[in-house]
């Protein structure tokens, strides 16, 4: 039997067109070829692209070579802590040197050796992030905290978490955080987190939730009417800026061009 | 006896189409390669290509013929092109101009007939596709059908919404 011709469908590439579904769905199904199609996206592509459907996403999430490729982990480094989370790996590709007048701030400041690099997410990651490289500031702030004022938590399961801040790992950070009242205060905290295994986003985070109220040192606030008591209530910063909003009314505004993270020393 | 650039090879397709083409540029595929070799008299016996029909089997031996003259890639070369550059030369680039079926098609005869230059080519065409995307414009790029349950898809979601941002 002979079949009419099938009509030669002028679509470019890109447009799924009915006849497609079912050699795509072979390719799809194939795990070296979808693996290997995946192996080409970047990070970023690869964490959408487990949204998309199942398939993708447990095939994401099996592989070992993408993972690795997600959460810019280094090899044979496995903190233990971290041995319940899914294997991690840092893609050398995947950190940049820090500029020059970067590195030599951060090495007269503290000491940091040569070719000492920053995870890229703190330049990429700019809601969160504010990379500041100028001489006599702060290499970074973190406006992250802006979630904690209005309510929202973070989620603990991101895969952010296992994500070192720097190559090689640092093992301490400073923190400080000035959160502002616009026209009647400001609040300031000063925070060291250290991790003997290297330092992640997940350990910051945690310290900038307020995990615990020992790395902190709050260090008072500022209304109208000048310097206030230091004790206030709230074992976390979250918890302190929630009790001072409801006292001094109004909404506290992480600033961020003075809060920052700084780096120890490796 | 016709030297060997000048030998050519009777290949059929999935729907018993008999196609005659160098011998040089059918050995593009390795599949083909080696069951000229296992077979020895090349030309004289067709070679079948169960899995391919004819209109994939032309584009594909187009692709071969305009890269008969490529160098066999090296073991290093593999590791290297493996460094994830999307970047494809201009002539595949209009060579992979075709529908997404056809896309799709080379990718399976790429792989089936082991042409590994062909299958780089469409894997990263197809990354080129969902390079950028969200992964709603990538379902609808590929017509693929959100399976999740809408609380699975919010805690993937709430995992991954840090790299949303660019």
């Amino acid at each position: 039997m002979l079949l009419p011709p099938r009509k030669k469908k002028a679509t470019q590439t890109g447009i799924a067109t009915p006849g497609s579904k079912v050699s795509r769905d072979a390719v799809f199904q194939i795990t070296e070829l979808l693996e290997q199609i995946l192996e080409y996206l970047s990070w970023k592509d690869l964490h959408l692209c487990q949204r998309v459907c199942r398939r993708f996403h447990d095939l994401i999430s099996d592989s070992h070579l993408l993972r690795q490729k997600m959460t810019l982990f280094r090899p044979n480094s496995l903190p233990s802590h971290l041995h319940d989370e899914p294997p991690n790996r840092l893609d050398p590709a995947m950190l940049r040197p820090l500029a020059t007048g970067t590195r030599k701030m951060f090495a007269r400041d503290f000491g940091l050796v040569q070719g000492q690099r920053v995870c890229p997410l703190l330049e990429q990651w700019p809601r969160y992030f504010n990379w500041k490289s100028s001489l006599g500031r702060p290499p970074s702030s973190i406006p992250f905290t802006f979630k904690i004022a209005s309510g929202q938590n973070w989620t603990m399961l991101g895969s952010w978490r296992r994500v070192y801040l720097t190559d090689p790992p640092v093992k301490t950070a400073h923190v400080r955080m000035v959160w502002s009242i616009e026209g009647v205060g400001a609040l300031r905290f000063n925070g060291i987190v250290r991790d003997e295994d290297g330092l992640t986003f997940g350990r910051l985070l945690d310290l900038v939730l307020g995990e615990s109220k020992k790395c902190w040192t709050f260090m008072g606030y500022t209304h109208q009417v000048g310097n206030a008591n230091r004790n206030v209530p709230g074992d976390t910063p979250a918890e302190t800026i929630r009790w001072l909003e409801g006292r001094l009314g109004g909404k506290a505004e992480l600033r961020s061009d003075k809060s920052y993270v700084v780096f120890g020393p490796p | 006896m016709a030297s060997e650039a000048e030998q050519t090879v009777k290949l059929v397709s999935s729907d018993n189409v008999e196609i005659v083409t160098e011998r040089k540029v059918a050995e593009r595929s390795m599949l083909i390669k080696n069951m000229i070799e296992d077979l020895g008299a090349p030309g004289e016996e067709p070679i079948p290509i169960m899995n391919v029909s004819e209109a994939v089997l032309r584009k594909v031996l187009e692709w071969c013929t305009h890269h008969k003259n490529d160098p066999a890639p090296s073991q290093d070369d593999d590791a290297d092109s493996r460094k994830k550059t999307t970047d494809i030369e201009d002539w595949d680039q209009k060579f992979m101009q075709v529908d997404q079926e056809m896309l799709f098609e080379i990718i399976l005869a790429a792989n089936y007939m082991d042409i590994k230059a062909l299958l780089d080519v469409g894997c990263k065409t197809v990354a080129n596709m969902i390079k950028g995307k969200s992964p709603e414009e990538i379902r609808k790029t590929f017509n693929i059908q959100n399976d999740f349950t809408p609380e699975e898809e919010d805690q993937i979601r709430r995992e991954n919404e840090w790299a949303e941002d660019r």
